[in-house]
């Protein structure tokens, strides 16, 4: 029997080359071809070879121009931190006005005795007093949950309603010291009226408030 | 090979080449205009008032607290 020979590269693709020859051999075709591979070869070339250099080139001075104004802007904020430090420790002893006129929890139950308290000392009574439910530690589980509140909402708010009631002097004393109260609350709504008696008229008045107070989350 | 062959050849590679640079060109564009500092770290830079307002602060002592 005889063995099977393997025909090589070069007798396998003869006949290509020899269609391959005639066409070649004309020079507007070998310009062709030769314009056709150069275009392709610039193409692998930029694809490959410029664009992963380019890119780094440009990337690596983009970051040194990034991290010399982020360096600059680090120095501003030490500097701004150094300086609201001293700031902060020349107040320091104060800073307890702030937690008092706007404080971290609703402190509703304070802010009712106080209000109970500007009542008396105006000579005026609260007859009423309705406050909505309130967390009592308005605070996220977690740090990080907290500061993503405080982002969101800087300030809550919550409303309280109110009678009193007292002469008309009596209630003016109690609206103004409503007004020169440390804890910030902000008059939405009051109305007045006379309260009667059974037949006759007195000179006791009825104030029907609508407060909003508010609590920092920060 | 006709001429046809030829002239669509090269326009082929001529199209190829020039897609292949705009899109190097626009890719080294994006390269230039991306940020390389993070997002948390430009929060962290942003900028700080040092300054307080001592006259609030004096507005709120001089109020009352009824405690």
């Amino acid at each position: 029997m005889k063995p099977e020979v393997q025909p090589s590269l070069n007798t396998q693709f003869h006949k290509y080359y020899k269609r391959l020859q005639p066409a070649l051999k004309k020079p507007k075709n070998r310009a062709t071809t030769t314009a056709v591979f150069s275009f392709l070869a610039i193409s692998l070339f930029a694809l490959y070879a410029i664009r992963p250099t380019a890119q780094t080139i440009i990337y690596l001075r983009r970051e040194i121009a990034d991290k010399t104004v982020l360096n600059q802007q680090m120095e501003n904020k030490i500097t701004a931190l150094i300086e609201a430090q001293a700031t902060y420790e020349t107040i320091q002893d104060r800073v307890g006005i702030i937690e008092q006129a706007l404080p971290d929890n609703p402190d509703a139950v304070i802010l009712a005795r106080q209000l109970r308290n500007l009542a008396s000392v105006s000579n005026a009574s609260i007859s009423a007093m309705q406050i909505p439910g309130l967390p009592i530690i308005a605070q996220e589980a977690t740090p990080g949950a907290r500061l993503a509140a405080a982002a969101a909402k800087p300030l809550e708010e919550y409303p309280i309603t109110m009678v009193v009631t007292g002469p008309y002097a009596s209630l003016e004393a109690f609206l103004d010291g409503l007004l020169k109260m440390r804890r910030i609350t902000n008059i939405d709504a009051l109305s007045m009226k006379p309260t009667f008696k059974l037949g006759s008229s007195s000179d006791i008045l009825q104030l029907n408030v609508k407060l909003k107070s508010y609590y920092s989350r920060q | 090979m006709n001429m046809d062959d030829d002239r669509d050849l090269l326009l082929v590679a001529i199209f190829t080449t020039l897609t292949v640079f705009l899109w190097v060109f626009f890719e080294l564009v994006k390269t230039t205009k991306t940020s390389t500092v993070a997002s948390p770290l430009q929060k962290v830079v942003s900028p700080l008032t040092s300054k307080i307002d001592v006259d609030v602060l004096e507005e709120l002592e001089s109020r009352s607290t009824y405690d």
